[in-house]
């Protein structure tokens, strides 16, 4: 059968047939692994900065260079298919990047301050 | 994969994981100490407790993305093609257990209503 779009806007029709449909429970159930892998991520990787000793620079290097791990992560999990399980291609590296760096931040000071301090 | 046992595995991995991690950072913690007892200067950790804390890190990473739970398939009607009427028209609370037994029933004439 043919291939839908699966960006296809409301009003509109395809040039195969109606509009995809999508189960919403589906949607919500990944993104909320998505977001509970993030968080778990974001704090190991402030762990291992805080235990590495990481300051300044490096240690924002550290959580880019972690996201791309837990991209990779998520891509084999979805057996490299992310369409099938998501509708934006950029959540796999983009989801709650921002709220992750500060669950990375508040480990990663607090690891420092127990292992490099105290 | 049957999913009791890939469910623990995974669990037990992420949960070795954190232990891990967490004796890396005791190591770590006590090799400052020694550096501070010896009074060297601190330039980085030994290599092992580095690869122990990467190891483990990886090892988190891929076994809390699993714990979560699996993808489920967004397209809800792609999925639908492939199943049979009896499958998807199926519905429990629907079933009805009508049949002419209940005529054996001793109320059943005063259950009986006018036309």
């Amino acid at each position: 059968m043919p291939k839908r779009s699966a960006s296809a806007t409301p009003g509109e029709e395809n040039k195969d047939g109606p509009l995809p449909q999508y189960s919403e429970l589906a949607i919500r159930t990944n993104i909320g692994i998505l977001e509970y892998s993030r968080t778990c991520q974001a704090a190991a990787s402030g762990m291992a900065a805080g235990i590495l000793g990481l300051t300044g620079v490096s240690g924002f290097l550290f959580y880019v260079i972690c996201v791309l791990v837990q991209a990779a992560v998520w891509e084999l999990k979805a057996g490299l298919d992310w369409r099938t399980f998501f509708l934006d291609r950029t959540l796999s590296v983009g989801h709650s990047i921002v709220g992750g760096l500060f669950t990375y931040i508040l480990f990663w000071v607090f690891l420092y301050g127990m292992v490099h301090v105290y | 994969m049957s999913g009791g046992s890939w469910s623990t595995l995974v669990r037990s991995l992420c949960f070795i994981g954190l232990i891990s991690l967490i004796h890396c950072a005791y190591s770590a913690a006590q090799h400052r100490s020694y550096l501070r007892l010896t009074e060297q200067e601190f330039t980085r950790l030994p290599a092992d407790i580095l690869l122990q804390t990467v190891v483990s890190l990886v090892l988190i990473c891929y076994s809390a993305a699993h714990v979560a739970g699996d993808f489920l398939p967004i397209r809800a009607d792609t999925q639908v093609r492939t199943k049979s009427w009896d499958t998807v028209g199926n519905c429990p609370s629907f079933y009805t257990f009508d049949h002419r037994a209940k005529s054996l029933s001793p109320y059943f004439a005063a259950d009986l209503r006018p036309q």
